[in-house]
């Protein structure tokens, strides 16, 4: 229990969470460039760890997951980013973890490396290979990378490439999977509106209260035995939004997805709805954006 | 024990040969915060100075300071809370020195093995880890909890054997707290002279004279370098020891 203590501070201090998948109930991940390259790097990785289990941490939040890791439940997912982010720096660590749903009894073994500054690949392991040894195979499959994890590690706090470009007036946005159980979220989308009014945590406190109050009243919520709200209604809400003296808000919903728009007063209200759709369409048909795999 | 100054000249890190060799790979550009490297990143000093890596497992008491011990040294936030250390955490910390009898620097590698107390009593994966292959033990204690520092020859025998040639070092932590301290001078005289261990000092704090940028480096310097003197001293006896050997096979 007393091992947890960290982990359970950094979440009940949630309102300096620099991440989302605590209301969200859906992991954190951040969209890099050349995702197959990574891709191949750490499955590479991962079975030289005799290991399915492997994942690649860009500042807390999932760049790239084996299929396995995937699979685990997303308390799992969500459990286990925070767990290292709120660890104290290490180079490298092996530590034991339960997983509430895949082995609640018995320990594996969580080994992460941090590669460079702010990122950190994780296996989930039996027994072997030993922390020593798995760390000395590091730089031999991690070398040929450090380029394309420096371009990673330079998506963050943006969470997108420089290229995916959206609408001037967008503050912050969430964007969450129930299927797959991710979240793609964003407060620093477009750097010229660093210094007007709103500054990221405060965009970040908004983004989660409106999250909190639109769901279980307008849209249903994606945690299991907790769908109250919504059924209620006659019909289905698809999109709201709300107005403010500082900023404007829409969230809009799609199949099996969720967004959350945070924006600038300077935007039309009647504008608000076909801008949200094209950003949505940005952001749900760009290649690299791996949200909508399960 | 070795003296120190015998293997590391202590003088040269007045040197401005060693304050720019800090001062431009191991700082940050600000001049006061430490850089910190990831596995594949390293400080790009010139190939001219020779790399050597070593591996330290640092043991001690439940809460006495260990993890705050290594981020103070590795330059990492010291946590403000504490809270049991899951698993075992390693870090890196690379400290130049200047061997007196080679006339060069040497870039130590100091690989620091921090696991928490719990761990290494319930999972042996855990403690074979953190012994397999280990260069020395730096043993910890609190100046403000004798039991700590009464533990050590026990963690000392548990540990080490005679014949092992571990480069075994004590370190105390909170000497910010000497007003509540439980451990005295005498102890630490007593305990350096039975066992031949040199014993030092840390007090893990953040630095309140931030307007002198060197301070928090020059309070380490002391400690880093005895721990690579000792740990170039161990070098030195067993390969003598090899030679021996050898020697002895060849007659």
């Amino acid at each position: 229990m007393q091992v947890c203590f960290q982990l359970l501070d950094y979440i009940l201090e949630r309102w300096c969470l620099p991440t989302f998948s605590d209301v969200t109930n859906a992991v954190d991940i951040i969209v890099i460039q050349d995702i197959t390259t990574i891709q191949n790097f750490l499955e590479a990785f991962t079975e030289a760890g005799d290991s399915l289990f492997g994942c690649l941490l860009v500042k807390g939040k999932v760049a790239s997951a084996t299929k396995k890791w995937c699979s685990l439940s997303p308390t799992e997912l969500i459990l286990l980013s925070l767990l290292i982010e709120s660890l104290p720096h290490c180079t490298s660590r092996d530590l034991p973890v339960y997983l509430p749903q895949m082995s609640p009894t018995v320990p594996h073994r969580l080994l992460t490396f941090n590669l460079i500054n702010g990122v950190d690949v994780c296996v989930i392991c039996g027994p072997s290979p030993s922390l020593s040894k798995l760390q000395s195979e590091v730089s031999r499959f991690w070398s040929p990378a450090i380029d394309n994890l420096r371009a990673a590690c330079d998506v963050h706090p943006r969470n997108v490439p420089n290229n995916v470009v959206l609408d001037q007036n967008i503050l912050g946005f969430m964007l969450i999977n129930s299927e797959s159980n991710k979240c793609l979220c964003s407060v620093d989308i477009n750097n010229n509106l660093q210094e007007r009014g709103i500054n990221s945590s405060r965009r970040r406190e908004i983004l989660r209260c409106y999250y909190q109050k639109v769901i279980g009243t307008y849209f249903s919520s994606t945690v299991e035995g907790s769908e109250i709200g919504p059924a209620e209604y006659s019909h289905k809400p698809q999109e709201t939004y709300v107005v403010t003296d500082t900023y404007k808000i829409y969230a809009l919903q799609s199949a099996s997805f969720q967004f959350f728009v945070l924006y600038t007063t300077d935007i039309p209200t009647y504008a608000m709805r076909s801008v949200t759709q094209k950003s949505f369409n940005i952001l749900t048909k760009d290649k690299n954006v791996v949200i909508y795999e399960s | 024990m070795c003296q120190p100054g015998l293997f590391i000249q202590p003088e040269w890190y007045h040197s401005r040969e060693a304050t720019e060799l800090i001062t431009s790979y191991l700082l940050k550009r600000d001049g006061v915060t430490r850089k910190t490297f990831g596995i594949l990143e390293k400080p790009s000093f010139p190939s001219t100075i020779e790399e050597i890596s070593y591996k330290l497992f640092i043991v001690g008491k439940s809460s006495v300071g260990k993890t705050s011990t290594v981020c103070k040294l590795t330059g990492y936030p010291i946590p403000t809370l504490h809270s049991e250390t899951p698993g075992v955490q390693v870090s890196t910390v690379y400290w130049p020195a200047r061997i007196t009898g080679l006339n060069r620097i040497i870039m130590f590698k100091l690989q620091l093995w921090d696991a928490g107390e719990n761990s290494l009593k319930k999972f042996d994966h855990i403690l074979n880890a953190c012994t397999e292959k280990t260069d020395g033990i730096l043993f910890v204690f609190s100046i403000v909890d004798k039991g700590s520092f009464d533990e050590i020859p026990q963690f000392l025998t548990k540990l080490t054997n005679p014949g092992d040639n571990l480069c075994k070092i004590v370190l105390g932590t909170k000497f910010d707290l000497h007003a509540e301290s439980e451990v005295t001078q005498r102890n630490i005289k007593d305990f350096e002279s039975t066992w031949h261990i040199p014993v030092l000092r840390i007090k893990n704090v953040l630095n309140y004279n931030q307007s002198d940028p060197q301070s928090d480096l020059y309070e380490l310097t002391p400690i880093l370098t005895t721990i690579c003197e000792q740990l170039w001293h161990r070098d030195i006896i067993s390969a003598q020891n090899r030679n021996r050997n050898q020697e002895k096979a060849f007659f």
